[in-house]
Protein backbone atom coordinates (compact mmCIF):
# COMPACT_ATOMS: atom_id res chain seq x y z
CA UNK A 1 0.00 0.00 0.00
CA UNK A 2 0.02 0.83 1.12
CA UNK A 3 -2.28 3.54 1.11
CA UNK A 4 -5.31 1.51 -0.58
CA UNK A 5 -6.24 3.31 -3.51
CA UNK A 6 -8.29 0.53 -4.75
CA UNK A 7 -10.53 -1.84 -2.61
CA UNK A 8 -12.34 -4.48 -3.82
CA UNK A 9 -15.56 -5.71 -1.88
CA UNK A 10 -16.92 -8.44 -3.70
CA UNK A 11 -20.64 -8.62 -2.75
CA UNK A 12 -23.70 -11.20 -2.57
CA UNK A 13 -26.42 -9.06 -1.12
CA UNK A 14 -26.29 -10.89 2.69
CA UNK A 15 -25.60 -9.00 5.55
CA UNK A 16 -22.17 -10.37 5.95
CA UNK A 17 -21.27 -8.54 2.28
CA UNK A 18 -23.31 -5.47 3.48
CA UNK A 19 -20.98 -5.26 6.80
CA UNK A 20 -17.72 -5.54 4.60
CA UNK A 21 -18.96 -2.74 2.19
CA UNK A 22 -19.65 -0.50 4.98
CA UNK A 23 -16.36 -0.94 6.34
CA UNK A 24 -14.69 -0.80 3.43
CA UNK A 25 -16.42 2.44 2.93
CA UNK A 26 -15.15 3.71 5.95
CA UNK A 27 -11.35 3.04 4.78
CA UNK A 28 -11.98 4.42 1.08
CA UNK A 29 -13.10 7.75 3.13
CA UNK A 30 -9.55 8.12 5.18
CA UNK A 31 -7.53 6.68 2.31
CA UNK A 32 -9.62 7.89 -0.59
CA UNK A 33 -9.43 4.92 -2.36
CA UNK A 34 -11.89 3.74 -5.01
CA UNK A 35 -14.07 1.06 -4.92
CA UNK A 36 -14.79 -1.94 -6.79
CA UNK A 37 -18.01 -3.54 -5.93
CA UNK A 38 -17.98 -6.95 -7.91
CA UNK A 39 -20.82 -9.16 -8.02
CA UNK A 40 -20.04 -12.91 -9.34
CA UNK A 41 -22.96 -14.91 -10.15
CA UNK A 42 -22.40 -18.62 -11.11
CA UNK A 43 -24.14 -17.80 -14.54
CA UNK A 44 -25.92 -15.62 -17.19
CA UNK A 45 -26.05 -14.84 -20.64
CA UNK A 46 -21.67 -15.60 -20.64
CA UNK A 47 -21.15 -11.90 -22.30
CA UNK A 48 -21.65 -9.51 -19.71
CA UNK A 49 -18.95 -8.03 -17.86
CA UNK A 50 -19.89 -4.72 -16.37
CA UNK A 51 -23.33 -3.70 -15.82
CA UNK A 52 -23.82 -1.19 -18.79
CA UNK A 53 -23.35 -4.01 -21.29
CA UNK A 54 -25.84 -5.19 -23.20
CA UNK A 55 -26.79 -9.31 -23.50
CA UNK A 56 -26.66 -10.70 -26.95
CA UNK A 57 -29.31 -13.23 -24.94
CA UNK A 58 -32.79 -12.12 -25.08
CA UNK A 59 -34.21 -10.76 -21.86
CA UNK A 60 -36.23 -13.48 -21.11
CA UNK A 61 -33.59 -15.73 -20.81
CA UNK A 62 -31.41 -13.47 -18.95
CA UNK A 63 -33.08 -10.70 -17.68
CA UNK A 64 -33.49 -12.12 -13.75
CA UNK A 65 -30.34 -12.78 -13.68
CA UNK A 66 -28.90 -9.65 -14.67
CA UNK A 67 -31.50 -7.60 -12.75
CA UNK A 68 -30.43 -9.48 -9.75
CA UNK A 69 -26.93 -8.73 -9.94
CA UNK A 70 -27.97 -5.22 -10.61
CA UNK A 71 -29.98 -5.24 -7.59
CA UNK A 72 -27.28 -6.25 -5.65
CA UNK A 73 -24.83 -3.91 -6.88
CA UNK A 74 -27.41 -1.21 -5.95
CA UNK A 75 -28.36 -2.21 -2.51
CA UNK A 76 -24.60 -1.93 -2.08
CA UNK A 77 -23.73 0.67 -3.64
CA UNK A 78 -26.10 3.12 -1.55
CA UNK A 79 -24.64 1.72 2.04
CA UNK A 80 -21.11 4.11 0.21
CA UNK A 81 -21.18 7.72 0.87
CA UNK A 82 -21.95 9.87 -1.99
CA UNK A 83 -18.32 11.44 -2.28
CA UNK A 84 -16.43 8.32 -2.65
CA UNK A 85 -15.65 7.05 -5.97
CA UNK A 86 -17.34 3.32 -6.99
CA UNK A 87 -16.98 1.11 -9.55
CA UNK A 88 -19.65 -1.48 -9.89
CA UNK A 89 -18.54 -5.23 -12.40
CA UNK A 90 -20.40 -8.06 -12.15
CA UNK A 91 -18.98 -11.55 -13.61
CA UNK A 92 -20.02 -14.48 -14.25
CA UNK A 93 -17.97 -18.02 -13.07
CA UNK A 94 -16.70 -19.33 -10.35
CA UNK A 95 -16.43 -16.79 -7.37
CA UNK A 96 -13.45 -17.32 -5.60
CA UNK A 97 -11.38 -17.15 -9.01
CA UNK A 98 -13.30 -14.52 -10.56
CA UNK A 99 -12.79 -12.52 -7.53
CA UNK A 100 -8.95 -13.59 -7.11
CA UNK A 101 -8.75 -12.79 -10.65
CA UNK A 102 -10.29 -9.52 -10.98
CA UNK A 103 -7.85 -8.41 -7.71
CA UNK A 104 -5.05 -9.58 -9.74
CA UNK A 105 -6.23 -7.36 -12.99
CA UNK A 106 -7.02 -4.39 -11.49
CA UNK A 107 -4.35 -4.12 -8.84
CA UNK A 108 -6.48 -4.02 -5.48
CA UNK A 109 -4.37 -2.79 -2.62
CA UNK A 110 -7.39 -4.14 -0.32
CA UNK A 111 -9.55 -7.20 -0.45
CA UNK A 112 -12.32 -6.75 1.88
CA UNK A 113 -14.65 -9.75 2.65
CA UNK A 114 -17.52 -11.01 5.25
CA UNK A 115 -16.43 -13.24 7.96
CA UNK A 116 -18.12 -16.30 9.14
CA UNK A 117 -20.73 -15.71 11.41
CA UNK A 118 -23.49 -17.32 12.96
CA UNK A 119 -27.00 -16.07 12.42
CA UNK A 120 -26.19 -14.90 9.63
CA UNK A 121 -27.89 -15.41 6.29
CA UNK A 122 -25.29 -17.31 3.75
CA UNK A 123 -24.37 -15.69 1.17
CA UNK A 124 -21.07 -17.51 -0.92
CA UNK A 125 -18.91 -15.34 0.36
CA UNK A 126 -19.36 -17.60 3.99
CA UNK A 127 -17.06 -20.25 4.31
CA UNK A 128 -14.86 -21.39 1.46
CA UNK A 129 -14.73 -18.69 -0.56
CA UNK A 130 -14.00 -15.97 1.79
CA UNK A 131 -11.02 -19.02 3.13
CA UNK A 132 -9.57 -19.03 -0.87
CA UNK A 133 -9.41 -15.48 -1.03
CA UNK A 134 -7.39 -15.35 1.82
CA UNK A 135 -5.24 -18.10 1.08
CA UNK A 136 -4.37 -17.05 -2.48
CA UNK A 137 -5.01 -13.17 -2.90
CA UNK A 138 -1.94 -11.52 -3.78
CA UNK A 139 -3.11 -7.96 -2.02
CA UNK A 140 -3.70 -7.76 2.09
CA UNK A 141 -7.18 -9.16 2.85
CA UNK A 142 -9.36 -7.49 5.60
CA UNK A 143 -11.76 -10.07 7.02
CA UNK A 144 -15.03 -8.07 8.51
CA UNK A 145 -16.82 -9.37 11.58
CA UNK B 1 -13.90 7.58 10.96
CA UNK B 2 -10.40 4.66 10.33
CA UNK B 3 -9.45 3.22 13.03
CA UNK B 4 -8.24 3.97 16.40
CA UNK B 5 -6.17 0.93 17.71
CA UNK B 6 -4.14 -1.35 15.62
CA UNK B 7 -2.99 -4.87 17.30
CA UNK B 8 0.26 -6.29 15.22
CA UNK B 9 1.15 -9.83 16.30
CA UNK B 10 4.55 -10.25 15.44
CA UNK B 11 6.42 -13.65 15.04
CA UNK B 12 10.09 -12.56 13.50
CA UNK B 13 8.62 -13.87 10.38
CA UNK B 14 8.91 -11.89 7.09
CA UNK B 15 5.16 -11.68 6.64
CA UNK B 16 4.61 -10.43 10.36
CA UNK B 17 7.50 -7.80 9.41
CA UNK B 18 5.66 -6.97 6.42
CA UNK B 19 2.22 -7.05 8.10
CA UNK B 20 3.97 -4.47 11.08
CA UNK B 21 4.82 -1.94 7.73
CA UNK B 22 1.34 -2.05 6.15
CA UNK B 23 -0.27 -1.66 9.52
CA UNK B 24 2.15 1.72 10.46
CA UNK B 25 1.03 3.18 6.74
CA UNK B 26 -3.11 2.79 7.06
CA UNK B 27 -1.50 4.03 11.27
CA UNK B 28 -0.58 7.14 9.38
CA UNK B 29 -3.58 7.70 7.60
CA UNK B 30 -5.82 7.27 10.02
CA UNK B 31 -3.96 8.53 13.03
CA UNK B 32 -4.39 5.32 14.78
CA UNK B 33 -2.23 4.23 17.71
CA UNK B 34 0.14 1.01 17.20
CA UNK B 35 -0.04 -1.98 19.55
CA UNK B 36 2.79 -4.76 18.48
CA UNK B 37 2.52 -7.67 20.36
CA UNK B 38 4.78 -10.86 20.40
CA UNK B 39 3.93 -14.14 22.35
CA UNK B 40 6.69 -16.14 23.97
CA UNK B 41 5.03 -19.58 23.27
CA UNK B 42 7.07 -21.98 25.84
CA UNK B 43 5.38 -25.51 25.38
CA UNK B 44 5.24 -28.24 27.76
CA UNK B 45 8.11 -29.58 29.68
CA UNK B 46 9.40 -26.54 29.30
CA UNK B 47 7.17 -24.51 31.62
CA UNK B 48 7.38 -26.70 34.25
CA UNK B 49 8.90 -24.72 37.30
CA UNK B 50 12.07 -27.39 37.46
CA UNK B 51 12.72 -27.57 33.76
CA UNK B 52 12.79 -23.83 34.22
CA UNK B 53 14.63 -23.72 37.49
CA UNK B 54 17.55 -25.23 36.19
CA UNK B 55 17.34 -23.75 32.88
CA UNK B 56 16.50 -20.04 34.05
CA UNK B 57 17.70 -17.91 30.92
CA UNK B 58 15.38 -19.94 28.55
CA UNK B 59 12.11 -17.68 29.10
CA UNK B 60 14.31 -14.80 29.68
CA UNK B 61 16.26 -15.62 26.14
CA UNK B 62 12.13 -16.10 24.87
CA UNK B 63 11.60 -12.48 26.08
CA UNK B 64 14.99 -10.39 25.24
CA UNK B 65 14.32 -12.11 21.81
CA UNK B 66 10.61 -10.85 21.65
CA UNK B 67 11.73 -7.67 22.75
CA UNK B 68 14.46 -6.93 20.34
CA UNK B 69 11.46 -7.70 17.65
CA UNK B 70 9.40 -5.34 18.56
CA UNK B 71 12.11 -3.07 18.75
CA UNK B 72 12.80 -3.96 15.28
CA UNK B 73 8.98 -2.93 14.40
CA UNK B 74 9.21 0.53 16.72
CA UNK B 75 11.85 1.96 14.93
CA UNK B 76 10.25 1.52 12.09
CA UNK B 77 7.23 3.89 13.20
CA UNK B 78 7.59 7.53 12.43
CA UNK B 79 7.61 10.01 15.29
CA UNK B 80 4.32 11.18 15.14
CA UNK B 81 2.19 7.79 15.60
CA UNK B 82 1.76 6.42 19.29
CA UNK B 83 3.33 2.96 19.18
CA UNK B 84 3.89 0.53 21.85
CA UNK B 85 5.69 -3.02 21.91
CA UNK B 86 4.37 -5.83 24.87
CA UNK B 87 6.01 -9.19 25.06
CA UNK B 88 4.21 -11.63 26.82
CA UNK B 89 4.24 -15.07 27.40
CA UNK B 90 1.54 -17.83 26.70
CA UNK B 91 -0.50 -19.44 23.95
CA UNK B 92 -0.17 -17.47 20.96
CA UNK B 93 -4.03 -17.73 19.84
CA UNK B 94 -5.56 -16.74 22.85
CA UNK B 95 -3.13 -13.98 23.83
CA UNK B 96 -3.50 -12.28 20.60
CA UNK B 97 -7.19 -12.41 21.33
CA UNK B 98 -7.12 -11.07 24.79
CA UNK B 99 -4.50 -8.56 24.04
CA UNK B 100 -7.23 -7.06 21.73
CA UNK B 101 -10.06 -6.76 23.77
CA UNK B 102 -7.68 -5.51 26.66
CA UNK B 103 -6.29 -2.47 24.38
CA UNK B 104 -9.21 -2.46 23.08
CA UNK B 105 -7.87 -2.42 19.38
CA UNK B 106 -10.49 -2.20 16.56
CA UNK B 107 -8.43 -3.51 14.05
CA UNK B 108 -5.89 -6.93 13.76
CA UNK B 109 -3.20 -6.74 11.02
CA UNK B 110 -1.00 -10.12 10.90
CA UNK B 111 0.72 -12.06 8.53
CA UNK B 112 -0.63 -15.36 7.05
CA UNK B 113 1.24 -18.44 5.71
CA UNK B 114 1.26 -18.13 1.48
CA UNK B 115 -0.16 -20.71 -0.67
CA UNK B 116 -0.70 -24.00 -0.03
CA UNK B 117 -1.74 -23.47 3.66
CA UNK B 118 -5.34 -24.06 3.32
CA UNK B 119 -5.67 -26.42 6.31
CA UNK B 120 -3.13 -25.28 8.48
CA UNK B 121 -4.36 -21.88 8.21
CA UNK B 122 -7.81 -22.52 8.76
CA UNK B 123 -7.38 -24.93 11.08
CA UNK B 124 -5.42 -24.71 13.20
CA UNK B 125 -2.67 -22.12 12.92
CA UNK B 126 -2.53 -18.73 14.64
CA UNK B 127 -4.16 -16.38 12.14
CA UNK B 128 -6.90 -19.18 11.55
CA UNK B 129 -8.09 -18.58 15.24
CA UNK B 130 -7.65 -15.16 15.45
CA UNK B 131 -9.88 -15.27 12.21
CA UNK B 132 -12.41 -17.29 14.08
CA UNK B 133 -11.81 -15.69 17.36
CA UNK B 134 -11.47 -12.10 16.88
CA UNK B 135 -14.21 -9.38 17.32
CA UNK B 136 -12.78 -6.85 15.13
CA UNK B 137 -11.70 -6.72 11.77
CA UNK B 138 -8.77 -8.74 10.97
CA UNK B 139 -6.42 -8.16 7.78
CA UNK B 140 -4.40 -10.64 6.59
CA UNK B 141 -1.02 -10.31 4.95
CA UNK B 142 1.35 -12.85 3.03
CA UNK B 143 4.86 -12.69 2.09
CA UNK B 144 4.74 -13.36 -0.94
CA UNK B 145 2.27 -10.22 -1.76
CA UNK B 146 3.09 -7.54 -3.75
CA UNK B 147 6.00 -4.41 -2.48
CA UNK B 148 5.20 -1.33 -2.36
Amino acid sequence: MQEARRILVPVDGSENSDKAVVQAADLAEVCTAVIDLLYVSYFDSGTDDVVENISWLPDSVTGSIGKTSKAILEHAKILIPENIEIRLHIETGIPAKKILDFAKHNKADLIVIGGRGLGIVEGFLLGSVSQQIIEQADCPVLVVK
Amino acid sequence: MGYKRILVPMDGSKNSMKAAKWAINLAQVCEAELEFLYVVNLKGELLRPTVLDRHTSILEDAIDLGKRLLDTALDLVPASIQARGHCISGDANEAIIKEAQALSCDMIVMGSRGLGAIHAAILGSVSGYVLEHAKCPVVMIKAKQKEE
